[in-house]
């Protein structure tokens, strides 16, 4: 784990890659620019890397340029699973409901 | 705004205009927004501006605890506190004239943004369930990396119960934006002496940015119905979206961008793009970068309040601290966050709003 | 080793938390409630006018302390309840035996008045008591614990 772990898809996205820790069933994505990723924290990269080892998770974990940490999931993170196999958590959706 | 101050309840401990007995409360939960315009607190079409209608549907008020039935009661109509506010703006900036025109937004109209949720209600709502999926962990035996991801598989009694359950403090949260929008209504008309309509003060759009919901993806190719959890994130669903309201179907939904209340507020559409990439979402706002006792620090010996007047805008706040703590430095620059997803391509930016008064729990 | 301050408040970006001592658990749990009351409201020019009788429970020393704020933070938010007094009537098990039970209680008397906007300073708007970096722990003989709040 760590920051110079990540790898820069493009100008606007850094991976999180599967092999970042133990357990990611999907890549992360972090959406931020050259500038943005200089304020990134590690413990915000950590939760979205742990979002990605969930069950049913699809696709990727993803995170917006506002992300900032939160109650286990990040605050600015978007995680999607499968309704067969996957589940659901309180703490991907917050304390603040809609 | 002074008006706006007095009608719109804000702040720690503040209790709201509006005391809800128990057959009341079960009646919002179930009808969200639909609610409050069938108590005579805003028309039809606002419901129509609303994700989801303003109502989610699966909402089950027998599964909220007594403590969120508690909570909820006097807070039904108030704002809040922390980053929650209620603002005056003016259109500083259009990006694409097209589709401000559509959303009736022109350079230099002046707007209200509304930015709450569903208050203690939603905090109980949470909190109960919490407990609920830490037993759950242990039932189903799910490995997690920290015990703050606490979760029940989609199909358990348990995750049912907690989609019903914060499916209610939803509705709680768009019914307080929709008698919150009436009372603003109330106070421009009191100030002005002209009604809503011949101000021209139709709602563009009301969106949640804290919500898991059950949705139709294509993902490889195959169509799947998924539970997307955006938190502290915004739905940024694509041109043809049959969610979407007729009047914005051809331009994709509306996205709105509180800012902080030094700088700026946003409004973008939502993509195709955000569709394959992102489960039709965007971001939500600007997220901190100072703790609150650094701000308090940094605006120290500063008055916040007249630095923001300068600028020439007022603001009116509850809490002693909240300014320090809310002052645009200890934010991220907005600018820079809806520049990014403007060039990821995951929405695209309409408008730019500035602030002219702020309301501050 | 003396007691250090009852509470301090910790800087966390984005949330709020508190640090409480007490050379016993009864004390950590009062110097606790008032360090959360304390980010909430100032209580110091409060009265005593009412009395309110809490009783919780926990599978864990950890747990019983996220319930007991939780439920002082609930009475604040939804009837405005602040306590100015508290006093621990009991909580088992007792210092002695904290690490190997598995199911704590407490019941505590806080005694304070109604928040009113008008009269008393309102500080944070507190959502809950979390889990977050939870710690509960003893270090010669001083009970540490450290509390990180949702704003």
């Amino acid at each position: 784990m760590g920051i110079e772990r990540l790898r820069r898809i493009d100008e606007t996205r850094l991976e999180v890659p599967i092999d970042y820790r133990e357990g990611m069933r999907v890549h992360g994505i972090i959406y931020a620019d050259s500038v943005l990723e200089k304020g990134l924290e590690v413990q915000c990269v950590n939760q979205v890397a742990n979002v990605a080892t969930l069950p049913g998770i699809v696709r990727a974990s993803s995170a917006m340029p506002d992300i900032h940490m939160g109650y286990g999931f990040p605050i600015g993170g978007v995680a999607a699973f499968d309704v067969r196999d996957g589940i659901i958590s309180p703490g991907g959706v917050g304390y603040d409901i809609n | 705004m002074e008006v706006l101050y007095s009608d719109v309840p804000s702040g720690v401990g503040s209790k709201g205009r509006i005391r809800l007995g128990s057959d009341d409360e079960r009646k919002l939960l179930l009808k969200g927004a639909r609610w409050a315009v069938e108590h005579g607190m805003g028309e039809e079409s606002d419901l129509e501006k609303t994700e989801s209608g303003g109502m989610i549907d699966g909402a089950d008020p027998s599964l909220i605890s007594t403590k969120a039935y508690e909570r909820g009661r006097s807070q039904q109509g108030t704002l809040g506190s922390g980053n929650h506010f209620l603002e005056i703006q003016y259109v500083d900036e259009i990006y694409d004239e097209k589709a401000a025109n559509s959303l009736g937004l022109f350079p230099d109209q002046v707007t209200v943004m509304i930015h709450t949720g569903s208050r203690g209600f939603g905090h109980q709502v949470c909190t109960d369930f919490l407990e609920v999926m830490e037993r759950a962990v242990g039932k189903y035996g799910i490995s997690l990396p920290d015990r703050e991801l606490a979760c029940a598989p989609f199909s358990s009694p348990e995750a049912g119960d907690y989609l019903a359950a914060m499916r209610a403090a939803a509705n709680y949260a768009w019914a307080n934006r929709q008698c919150i929008t009436h009372w603003t209504r109330e106070a421009f008309m009191k100030v002005l002496g002209r009604s809503p309509q011949s101000l021209g003060m139709g709602l563009v759009y009301d969106v949640a940015h804290n919500i898991a919901k059950v949705e139709d993806h294509v993902v490889n190719g195959k169509k799947m119905k998924l539970v997307v959890h955006r938190k502290g994130a915004t739905r940024a669903f694509p041109p043809g979206h049959p969610e979407l309201p007729a009047a914005y179907r051809h331009i994709g939904q509306p996205v709105l961008i509180p800012g902080d209340m030094g700088r700026a507020s946003f409004v973008l559409l939502g993509t195709e793009k955000a569709m394959e990439e992102t489960f039709g979402s965007t971001c939500h706002g600007a997220g901190r970068v100072m703790s609150r006792h650094q701000a308090i620090r940094k605006a120290k010996g500063r008055a916040i309040w007249r630095e923001l007047a300068d600028r020439g805008i007022i603001v009116r706040s509850a809490g002693r601290e909240t300014l320090a703590e809310e002052m645009s430095e200890a934010y991220k620059d907005i600018s820079e966050v809806v520049d990014v997803v403007h060039r990821a391509g995951i929405s695209k930016k309409v408008a730019r709003l500035r602030p002219l008064g702020v309301v501050k729990g | 080793m003396p007691t250090p301050d009852r509470y301090e408040t910790l800087d966390i970006p984005g949330d709020a938390g508190i640090r409480a001592f007490g050379s016993t658990l009864k004390e950590l749990f009062v110097n606790a409630a008032t360090g959360t009351y304390s980010l909430m409201t100032d209580v110091r020019p409060m009265a005593e006018r009412e009395t309110a009788l809490v009783s919780v429970e926990g599978h864990s020393i950890e747990g019983l302390l996220v319930a007991w704020l939780n439920e002082l933070v609930f009475r604040f938010d939804a009837y405005g309840f602040a306590g100015k007094s508290i006093s621990i009537v009991s909580l088992s098990p007792g210092d002695r035996d904290a690490a190997e039970a598995e199911a704590f209680s407490l019941s505590a008397t806080v005694a304070g008045e109604t928040f009113d906007p008008r009269r008393h300073e309102g500080r944070l708007l507190i959502k809950a008591a979390t889990y977050h970096n939870l710690k509960v722990e003893n270090r010669d003989g001083v009970w540490t614990a450290e509390i990180i709040f949702d704003i």
